[in-house]
Parts: C-alpha cells; structure tokens; sequence
C-alpha cells in the first residue's frame, strides 16, 4: 500500500486549512502520513468535511493519555479508498474532562471504535447513541488504559491480585461467581 | 483370586467394582466442546486426525455441558468470562474433571502481574484435577494431562474416597489437598459415606427457609 503522498495529503491539509482557519491549530507532516491537529470544538466538523472530499474509511479512534500535562489526545486515522491516501486527526482535550462529539453519525464504525475508547482511556462521545463498555464488564470501576489506572485486587470476591494469592493456604471456592 | 480361579465359566472375570466403574468412566471421557484463546486451536489439533484424542477414548466433543464429563479450560480466562465458566461447570453432572491448559489458565500466564483484567488462575473458580503447562502446550502435552486424568480417575474410589495422606508427607498429594478444599460441604459429607438424619434435617431446613426467603423476596 502506498503511504500518503505528500503532496496531495498536504494539499487536502491546506483546504481544510483555509476551511477552518484558526481551529486547525497545526498540520504536521510524518514520513508516512499528515496529522491535522483541531481544536476539540470543530471535531465533527472537519471529518465532515474530510468524509465529503473523499476519505470514506475509519482505520481507527484512540487516544492517547499524557499524565504530566493533564492533556489527553483523541485520534482518528482516515483513509481514502479510491487515491490510496492516508490522513489522522488530533484534538488535545482536558484529561479530567475528555469530551468530544462522536463520529458514529458520519461512520458506522466509529460506534464500536468509541464505545472501546470510552471504555479503556475515558473519552466521552457526545452524541454517540449507545456509550457502553464494550470489553470490560459493565460494572467495572475505571478505565484500564488511563496511566494513573489501579487494577482492582478482588472483583465479585475473586483475587485478582497475584501477590494476594497464598499458595500454600488456598480459599476455599466461591459459592457463585 | 487364586482360589476363586477357573472355578467358574471362562467368560466371567472377578475384580473391584471400583475398578470396574472408574476403567469404564476413564475410558469414556466427553470432553466439553470450550475454547477461549490460543490453547484451543492446540486442543483442537488433538482432537484432529494426526493426534487423535479417541485413540484415548476422550474424542467425544460434546457441544453442551450436560453431556460432558470433562472441562478443559483452554485459554486466558477473563473476568468477564469467568462467571460463564463456572456456570458451565456448575452445569455438568458428577463426577465432572477439570483440567486446566495452558500458562493463563494455571495461574495468570503473562498476564499474572499486569493484566488488569485476567483471572489469576482457574482454580480460583472451579477445583481443577490437572494443570497442563505450556503457552500453549502442544498437543502431546495435553493428551499426557487427560492420561495422567485417566489415572486419577482409575485410583479414585467410587464408594469412599481414598484416605488422605498425612500433610506435608511424601504422599501429599496436590490434587488431593486441591479436592478437599474445593467441595462443598455436602458433597464432602455424601462422598464420605451419606448423609445422617440431622444432616438431612438442617438440609431440609436449609431448603425450606431459602424458598421461604425466595417467596418473600418476589414482587406481588
């Protein structure tokens, strides 16, 4: 597969550039793709407008958590079937606050892609019709991929710590699980 | 038997009951049709044509526990999973066996001390008779863990269990000591030898005041 062309992938950051003017806070260029970086508040608006010039595909939603800064970037990677092009969006939201609109009205896909991403990193997806976790148990406490994630030592009375374990001195079976 | 030889037809044979009950239980192991992870593909590939698990007489899949005799737990089981695993198990009929297959099954594999989510351990939720190590074990491996069940199986007793050695003696038998700790207490009571009349008067008790807690507990 051929990786983003520059030059097309530049130009397609320039439109949307001059599309939404100051909210595109910066368009960086990798060896192998553009990252459009967004203001939170466009989100939806720009894969909007990247969707109608021809990017039909959602590779993926994550986000990543920084710590140290408070910050939490959502991510998206873009795809465009028919010129075999590449392009990711990034927004930086607050950590304690991570809210974005969803895109599950414009991709289908983006439905389970931010249920996942609610459930691991905490980002909530205004708008998006069923924000459930989707791995992790319904009634599970907290999000596993957020840095400062403690794993529960028991869960329904199960150790889930290994070092609370006595190997030599088992408990005796649950009654249910 | 040396007196009892040849002085019956030729085609009756003298042995144990025990004996005779645990070689036809071992020899017909239906194994419950249940992977998680990577282990079953190895499970399945012994239950295939090149090792062939029914050369043992443990080929029998079964597609539901109600059927089966035999749980082999092939796989990283996860919380979420682990209720739906002892259900399965809660839902075979005695006497029903357990082996647990692979590094994640036994103990956390991998996951052990930075998995958030894996079951550190079957055995935390079912008592298991066999532990099968490997990531994943091949399928030699898991066909020399149902032999060494099919042992097991032959050394239990069918009336009474075998006295338990002494602890920590040369004869501590782990799969024992995990049996023990394990079973309910009425089941530990009925392999023993039965129940007594005040057992079987606090049982019904026992049942009664649950329905009664049940009734109570119903919406009008």
């Amino acid at each position: 597969m051929p990786s983003t062309l520059a030059a097309t992938g530049q130009s397609i950051a320039g439109r949307a550039k001059s599309q939404f003017g100051e909210k595109i806070l910066a368009v960086e260029q990798s060896p192998s793709d553009v990252v459009l970086k967004v203001d939170p508040t466009v989100w939806r608006a720009v894969h909007q407008f990247l969707k109608d010039d021809g990017f039909d595909l959602l590779h993926s939603v994550s986000a990543v958590d920084w710590i140290k800064d408070g910050r939490c970037w959502v991510v998206t990677h873009l795809f465009d079937t028919k010129h075999l092009m590449r392009i990711s969006v990034k927004t930086e939201v607050p950590r304690d606050a991570a809210r974005v609109d969803s895109l599950a009205p414009l991709w289908s896909a983006a439905n389970w892609h931010e249920r996942e991403c609610f459930d691991l990193s905490g980002v909530t997806f205004d708008g998006h019709p069923d924000l459930r976790r989707i791995l992790c148990p319904d009634d599970w406490v907290g999000h596993a991929l957020r840095k400062d994630y403690k794993a529960p030592d028991h869960y329904h009375g199960i150790v889930n710590n290994v070092n609370l374990i006595d190997l030599d001195n088992r408990q005796p079976l649950p009654d249910t699980v | 038997m040396g007196l009892l030889e040849y002085k019956f037809e030729e085609n009756i044979i003298l042995t144990r009951v025990d004996w005779i009950l645990n070689w036809a239980r071992k020899s017909s192991l239906w194994p419950m049709t249940f992977g998680l992870a990577c282990c079953a593909i190895e499970m399945m590939a012994t239950g295939a044509s090149r090792f062939d698990l029914d050369r043992f007489g443990a080929g029998a899949f079964r597609a539901s526990p109600r059927q089966s005799d035999l749980m082999i737990v092939a796989g990283t089981v996860t919380l979420k999973m682990a209720p739906c695993v002892r259900r399965l198990y809660d839902q075979m009929p005695e006497p029903r066996y357990v082996i647990a297959m692979g590094a994640c099954t036994i103990g956390g594999g991998p996951y052990a001390l930075h998995g958030y989510h894996v079951l550190k351990g079957v055995d935390l939720i079912v008592p298991v008779d066999v532990y099968v190590p490997g990531c994943p074990p091949r399928p030699e491996a898991l066909i020399d863990g149902i032999r060494k069940l099919q042992e097991k199986v032959q050394k239990q007793g069918v009336l009474a269990r075998p006295a338990k050695p002494a602890a920590n003696s040369a004869q501590h038998d782990l799969e024992y000591m995990r049996m023990d700790v394990v079973r309910g207490k009425w089941e530990e009571k009925l392999r023993m030898g039965g129940l007594s009349p005040q057992d079987e008067e606090a049982l019904v008790e026992e049942k009664k005041e649950k329905e009664k807690a049940a009734a109570a507990a119903k919406p009008a």
